[in-house]
């Protein structure tokens, strides 16, 4: 038995079976997140090398799979990302009944939870992004509903993911190709290029960044934000490899400025479009955009030459509050939408003219969504503020001009959210406040609304297991 | 099988087959023809991939390209079948911003221009790439260069679905030829492959879901 099969292969083959038992939605989800929470409680006992017995029969848990010549390898280090994942697509399939997801939600949340861990244990690690271009197919399975047209941002989402490939492996070429003679600057400059192409497709850097705030709008809101969330988390996982295994790309100053600038871009953009935007899942788009604009700018301090003090612990600190936030923000969208004035089709349903004063008829997801949202832009007692908090001090005293430009941005998020709490409230006329929300909605927006605070409040409950994350890139100033 | 033959002497006939295949996909309307070009196109892949590879390992390419051909012509097949029922509504499909050239002659002479470009940007860049890659042959770049080029043509000059799923499956043909110089690892054949034939039941799928009675 290896770690390989009880990871990826078990997981995947539960994500047929759910999807061939899809008809018993209830059933299918509850084992699934019973199944997940199982291999993340496994993950947690670090088991991976031991010897286990069950009744006569003595196991050892091997890390190692061959697959067609190619190794897929899960090892000790490899186990609190393990967890990361699979309590991740737990909390996930938990919301999902309430969210009213498409019936196959769990199945394909199960195989692409499965393909990301396979992403995460292939060797030679580049072909990993083939794995992911995989998990993007699931997803976009997952994001055409049938006897509906095909979404404009299903295929500019497949379009701009697919032409990232090739970069990215062609760079895995030319990457070895600099290992052996470093000196080459042309190789080096054209691997870097291949590098900062592909990336920018797979993370949806500016101006390749148009699908989120477009899926955002058309497809079903917690849908989009787990695919986001998954992938994202995922992709910025497989870059972190790159940095972490070449020495010299990690040295090179430019590339440090590089991911800085595309990060300040990404933060800059996600906050400015959004505070002009009238549609809520615009506004969670744009929120995803500053999101991983937020990432790659605590990244790019980390691999900074010229002596940023800050670790890598940074960034993994912001992974729980964002899969809370984003969660929140999804349900209390689908939760409006239901009730959204549907004047001109399904999408216009979260479009300002429609949920108008609908505050009142739905407070606690109105309030949920307020939160969600003030978390993200790193308000005082939330869960976003320990981690945002770290990374301002960072910018600060980096460079000033720096921070105070990534302010801009989260200051466009902020008034995208002001105006979102304005319109929820004002309505057309005065009527009195009510609860429309059925009671799983309302119990478990509640639960994602005081997650958010409880995170807030005790960051040191939860934090300092996702630093710990940090130590699979030993390299990268953990 | 194969011993005492080289692919690499059909390699010409290859890059023929393969511009042919991608200016037929770009231009035509008709499924069918599509389909047809398809095939052609991985019958091209696969003489020019068996340059690198054992002719075994690169048969993977011209299996797994027929069989999403096949894929996409069966969806395409039932589709057409649902359109052309005497009791059926009219369906639009949604969200095509795609004029075809048939229709017009100057939509045809664009298309045509287009290609010219394309090719004439393939031909100037050619003698760079190839000092910049000397390990890949000059048809093998060629019809590399040339099927990434037209396929993101087409990508650009489309939003329907089904063409958006030719496109990309031309861009990555492309792709696969210069790759398939450089590495050679089954697993590598397999996932590409893999990723082939996703993108074809992605093409299927947006082809039937319209016309999918939702049971959610």
């Amino acid at each position: 038995m290896s770690s390989p099969v009880v990871w990826i292969i078990f997981p995947l083959t539960a994500g047929l079976l759910a999807f061939f038992f899809r008809r018993w939605e209830k059933a299918v989800t509850i084992s699934a997140i019973a199944i997940t929470i199982g291999l993340a409680w496994f993950a947690w006992q670090d088991p991976i090398g031991d010897l286990f017995r069950l009744g006569n029969l003595s196991l050892t848990l091997d890390e190692r799979l061959t697959v067609l010549g190619r190794r897929l390898e899960l090892q000790t280090a490899d186990t609190s990302i393990l967890v990361l994942i699979y309590l991740g697509a737990a909390f996930w399939f938990g919301g999902s009944i309430v969210a009213k997801t498409r019936r196959i939600f769990v199945a394909v949340g199960l195989a692409v939870a499965a393909l990301l861990t396979a992403a995460i244990a292939v060797e030679p690690f580049l072909y990993a992004a083939l794995l992911i271009e995989l998990a993007i197919f699931f997803c976009i399975g997952l994001l055409v509903e049938p006897g509906k047209a095909i979404l404009p941002g299903v295929l500019r989402f497949l379009t701009l993911q697919t032409l990232g490939l090739p970069f990215i492996l062609f760079a895995g070429w030319l990457l070895a190709g600099v290992e052996s003679s470093p000196e080459d600057s042309e190789l080096v400059l054209q691997a870097s290029l291949m590098l900062a192409f592909g990336f920018s497709f797979l993370l949806a850097i500016f101006p390749f960044h148009t699908w989120i705030p477009m899926l955002a709008e058309e497809a079903h809101p917690y849908t989009v934000a787990f695919v986001c969330y998954l992938l994202s988390t995922v992709i910025i996982f497989f870059g972190l490899n790159f940095l972490d295994r070449y020495n010299w790309l990690r040295n090179q100053p430019d590339v440090s400025q590089l991911i800085r600038f595309a990060g300040l871009l990404m933060v800059v953009a996600g906050g400015f479009f959004a505070a002009f935007q009238n549609h809520l899942g615009r506004i969670m788009g744009f929120a995803v955009i500053l999101e991983i604009g937020i990432t790659l700018l605590a990244v790019g301090a980390v691999i900074n030459p010229a002596g940023s003090d800050q670790n890598l612990g940074i960034m993994f600190i912001q992974i729980l509050p964002r899969g809370v936030e984003l969660g929140l923000w999804s349900l209390a969208l689908v939760t409006i939408s239901g009730y959204g004035r549907d004047l001109a089709g399904g999408a216009d349903r979260l479009r300002f003219r429609n949920i108008q004063g609908l505050g009142r008829q739905l407070p606690v997801a109105s309030l949920c969504l307020v939160i969600a949202q003030m978390s993200l832009v790193g308000f005082p007692l939330l869960a976003g503020f320990p981690a945002h908090r770290a990374l301002w001090l960072g910018l600060a005293s980096e460079s000033p001009i720096l921070a105070l430009t990534a302010m801009l941005g989260y200051g466009g998020m902020l008034l995208a959210s002001l105006r979102t709490m304005a319109v929820l409230v004002m309505g057309p006329a005065e009527t009195g406040w009510q609860i429309s929300e059925t009671w799983s909605q309302t119990i478990l927006l509640v639960i994602g609304g005081i997650a958010l605070i409880l995170i807030g409040i005790f960051p040191h409950w939860f934090l300092p297991l996702m630093s710990r994350m940090a130590e699979l890139f030993p390299n990268l100033g953990s | 099988m194969f011993s005492g033959f080289e692919l690499a002497n059909l390699s010409f006939a290859a890059v023929i087959f393969v511009l042919v295949s991608a200016i037929t996909l770009l231009m035509s309307q008709d499924w069918r023809w599509s389909i047809g070009a398809l095939l052609v196109l991985y019958l091209g892949v696969f003489i020019l991939v068996g340059m690198s590879w054992p002719v075994q390992m690169a048969l993977v390419k011209l299996i797994a390209g027929w069989f999403s051909a096949f894929v996409l012509a069966i969806a395409s097949l039932t589709a057409y079948r649902i359109d052309n029922r005497s009791d059926r509504q009219e369906y639009k499909p949604g969200g095509s911003a795609y004029i075809p050239p048939s229709t017009r002659f100057s939509g045809f002479l664009f298309h045509v221009l287009a290609t010219v470009l394309i090719a004439l940007v393939v031909i100037s860049v050619m003698p760079k790439i190839m000092i910049q890659f000397a390990v890949i042959d000059l048809e093998q770049m060629l019809g590399a260069l040339i099927l990434i080029g037209l396929g993101l043509l087409h990508l650009s000059l489309t939003a329907q679905p089904s063409r958006v799923i030719f496109g990309l499956m031309t861009v990555l043909a492309g792709f696969e030829i210069v790759y398939a110089a450089v590495e050679f690892s089954t697993l590598v054949a397999g996932l590409l492959s893999g990723a082939n034939l996703g993108l074809a039941i992605l093409g299927a799928y947006f082809i039937s879901a319209p016309t999918m009675e939702s049971s959610e």
